[in-house]
């Protein structure tokens, strides 16, 4: 009886003894998502998952230049790649955890529709990520130019450092427009918008990496198989994004 | 200007804690003293005549009403010139540019005769300084300059602080010198403070005496020292003893004295009080 | 290579920026340095804290306040609305007014100390040879405040063209418009390209040696003058 006691008390105290901490370099898009992701993680495992943001580009560097990272949340799959190639990360722990949906989004009600917004050209200026750190700006490039009107729109454009800062000319009115990811705005009501054909660009396969300071911490590959499980990726799914399920490598 | 015109002046208020009350005129023609203990409010009333402070109160000069409970002639607008204590020269201008400021500045149309550059520069001696900067001259040279500066403002009178108190003795007497040859030739009526009363006693004409913000006295220097049974002192040296005799000489401003025997050696500098009844 | 040709247009744009911004800080930080000096105004003490502010605000702070200000939500949208736009963000000059608010107590502080330094007694001076108060400010004080006006104007310029937080807020790194050299040089480190980030970045540090030296020569040259 003592024995089994003594084995329970050690099963229930087992995950707070071992209770440890990852560090988590994500895309700045993926924010609200992850967040809540690394609750329920923490929740199941007992282990604190601190998360880091910032556009793709400016995390690659980051990571290249040694930061702390265990783990890489991208919003591209080419960066991964290049983190395994350059020895970064662990050989075959990549792997696409969402594909991301780009929308046009205004906070003024009535000004996109469903259709022809961006042709009508009634905007000083469009917001995008900037494409040189950040995919979301790549899609929205390739959007414009798939609709034959990027020509014409490029005088107008204005780049946020990352999808935050485009988010945030959006709102602040700055920019009447602008091209952010559908996670930023899902769970918001105001505004109005237009979520992009996927027809228009190429798919923003998102990929995560475990990162060569992580290979020795148990957490850091507990929390990518958290993110392969049911549980994230239904919260994926609320967060508007293609799960990993029926996407391929 | 006639002989009778005077400055008739009152102030009566309080600044940073002093507090003024006065009442006093003085003639429009030479040396006016201005004395009293340290704090007793002679600057003040030196910067109410040129407007630098406005305690209410009353000012004309001659027939020209400078303030009144109307009116107040700011101090760029009035014909006055002032020598300050201290340092005042610009040190950004040479001393020739200094003596042009109040001279392209001046109102010269209530004067029959200006003050001219030249003269001005004579009698002060400062010719040889034109050129220089203000930088490296002596306590001396810079309120001889001063003076010359406030003087080519072509001011209907002069207000002078205590302009020898920072200076040592040989310059002191330089600048006395040029004082007695101010008066005489440029005929500028001077209000000028000191503590100092040999000082007072060898320039001044007349006096106002103050203490603690008020007046109590004024009139002629002789009447006023009288008044407040002030003395004249004067310096003199002893040239030699007379044991015999019990007396000792000495030398005073030129003239030789006997003086009953003192124990100090020759050459010693006696300070001897005079006192009237 | 196509990343060389962008080198010029934000070191010229940079070059603008500050140039533009230290003249009209010289136009509204004198009378501010002045009244600072010589008020005896109970606003007096508010009024320094606010000009000091910039100094000590993280630059990303005084971005976010610009951000929503010059925006069609603020004062900003309402002067972009005369020239016929929506907001001042984005744009040229709203970096101007940025960068004026910015730098703005690196050009008021010096020349407030040089008047404060200056006292009461040269003016009375002028007063009483005849100088109107108008008169005496810019013959005697602005002259004898030489030095202050001279690092006011280089702390201004310098610190202008280091300005980095700010931009990032409220420029939308438009080339040619609003993508000065300190962005540039952000991209390229970003993105790896350390070629050209070495190039600007050297660059800036050379100017910014020469302009500091230049300040000292001169400064020492005014000591020994006398002037």
């Amino acid at each position: 009886m003592k024995l089994l006691i003594f084995i329970f008390i050690l099963l229930f105290l087992t995950p707070t003894l071992n209770a440890k901490e990852l560090r988590v370099a994500v895309a700045t898009n993926f924010m609200e998502a992850a967040k809540e992701i690394s609750k329920a993680f923490a929740k199941e495992t007992g282990h604190t998952a601190y998360l880091s943001f910032g556009s793709t580009g400016q995390l690659y560097t980051q990571i290249s230049q040694h930061a702390p990272f265990e783990v890489f949340l991208a919003a591209d799959q080419a960066r991964p790649k290049k983190t395994i190639k350059k020895g970064l990360a662990i050989q075959g722990s990549r792997f696409t955890y969402a594909s991301g949906k780009i929308v046009l989004f205004s906070l003024t009600q009535t000004l996109i529709n469903p259709k022809g917004t961006l042709k009508k050209e009634n905007f000083t200026k469009i917001a995008i990520a900037n494409p040189i750190t950040a995919p979301y700006g790549i899609a929205a490039v390739e959007v414009m130019k798939n609709l034959k009107i990027y020509k014409y729109l490029k005088s107008k454009i204005v780049y946020g450092n990352n999808i935050a800062q485009t988010y945030q000319f959006v709102h602040t009115e700055n920019a009447e427009l602008g091209f952010i990811a559908l996670s930023q705005i899902i769970k918001k009501s105001s505004g109005s918008h237009w979520v992009v054909p996927k027809e228009l660009y190429s798919s923003i396969y998102q990929d995560a990496v475990l990162l060569k300071s992580g290979v020795n911490n148990p957490a850091a590959h507990e929390f990518l198989e958290f993110l392969k499980g049911p549980e994230a990726r239904n919260i994926i799914t609320q967060y508007g994004y293609g799960s990993s399920s029926d996407e391929k490598i | 200007m006639s002989k009778e015109e005077i400055i008739k002046a009152s102030f009566c208020g309080s600044i940073d804690n002093f507090s003024l009350d006065v009442k006093f005129s003085m003639p429009l023609e030479g040396i006016t003293a201005l004395f009293g203990p340290s704090g007793c409010g002679k600057t003040t009333i030196l910067r109410c005549l040129a407007g630098l402070h406005n305690l209410p109160g009353y000012l004309s000069i001659g027939n020209e009403v400078w303030q009144n409970e109307k009116k107040f002639i700011k101090t760029h607008e009035r014909s006055v010139g002032y020598i300050f204590q201290e340092e005042s020269l610009f040190s950004h201008l040479s001393v020739r540019k200094n003596l042009d400021y109040g001279a392209c500045r001046a109102k010269t149309h209530h004067l029959k005769e200006t003050f001219h550059f030249d003269d001005v520069v004579e009698i002060l001696s400062i010719k040889h300084l034109l050129d220089r900067s203000t930088v490296s001259l002596s306590g001396g040279e810079r309120q001889r300059i001063a003076i010359g500066r406030a003087i080519l403002a072509q001011p209907k009178f002069l207000l002078m602080d205590e302009p020898l108190s920072a200076l040592d003795q040989k310059s002191k007497k330089g600048i006395f010198f040029c004082f007695k040859k101010l008066q005489e030739e440029f005929k500028l009526p001077i209000l000028y403070v000191s503590h100092d009363i040999d000082e007072i006693t060898k320039l001044a004409d007349n006096m106002i005496a103050l203490d603690n913000g008020k007046k109590i006295a004024e009139g002629s220097t002789a009447d006023v020292l009288a008044q407040l049974n002030l003395n004249a002192s004067l310096d003199a040296r002893i040239i030699s003893h007379d044991f015999d005799k019990k007396i000792t000489w000495v030398e005073l401003e030129g003239h030789t004295l006997s003086i009953p025997l003192q124990g100090n050696t020759i050459g010693t500098l006696l300070k001897i009080n005079f006192q009237s009844y | 290579m196509l990343e060389y040709a962008n080198l010029w247009s934000p070191i010229r744009l940079t070059l603008e920026l500050a140039g533009i911004t230290t003249i009209i800080l010289l136009l509204i930080g004198t009378p501010i340095a002045w009244w600072l000096s010589r008020s005896n105004s109970k606003w007096k003490d508010i009024i320094a804290v606010i000009v000091t502010l910039p100094l000590v605000l993280p630059p990303t702070v005084i971005g976010f306040y610009l951000l929503i200000a010059l925006g069609p939500q603020g004062p900003g949208g309402w002067i972009a609305s005369i020239f016929g736009g929506r907001s001042l963000a984005f744009t040229f000059e709203g970096l101007v007014i940025g960068s004026v608010i910015y730098s703005l107590p690196f050009v008021v502080q010096p020349i407030r100390n040089s008047f404060d330094a200056i006292g009461k007694r040269p003016l009375e001076v002028a007063a009483t040879l005849g100088a109107s108060p108008w008169n005496a400010f810019w013959t005697v004080a602005v002259p004898l405040a030489r030095p202050g006006f001279l690092t006011g104007t280089i702390l201004g310029f310098t610190h202008t063209i280091g300005e980095f937080g700010v931009v990032l807020m409220i420029g939308g790194n438009i080339m040619g418009e609003t993508k000065v050299l300190s962005i540039a040089i952000y991209d390229y480190v970003e993105t790896l390209y350390w070629t050209p980030a070495h190039i600007l970045s050297a660059g800036m540090l050379l100017f910014s040696f020469v302009i500091i030296f230049s300040m000292m020569k001169i400064e020492r040259y005014f000591r020994k003058t006398g002037k």
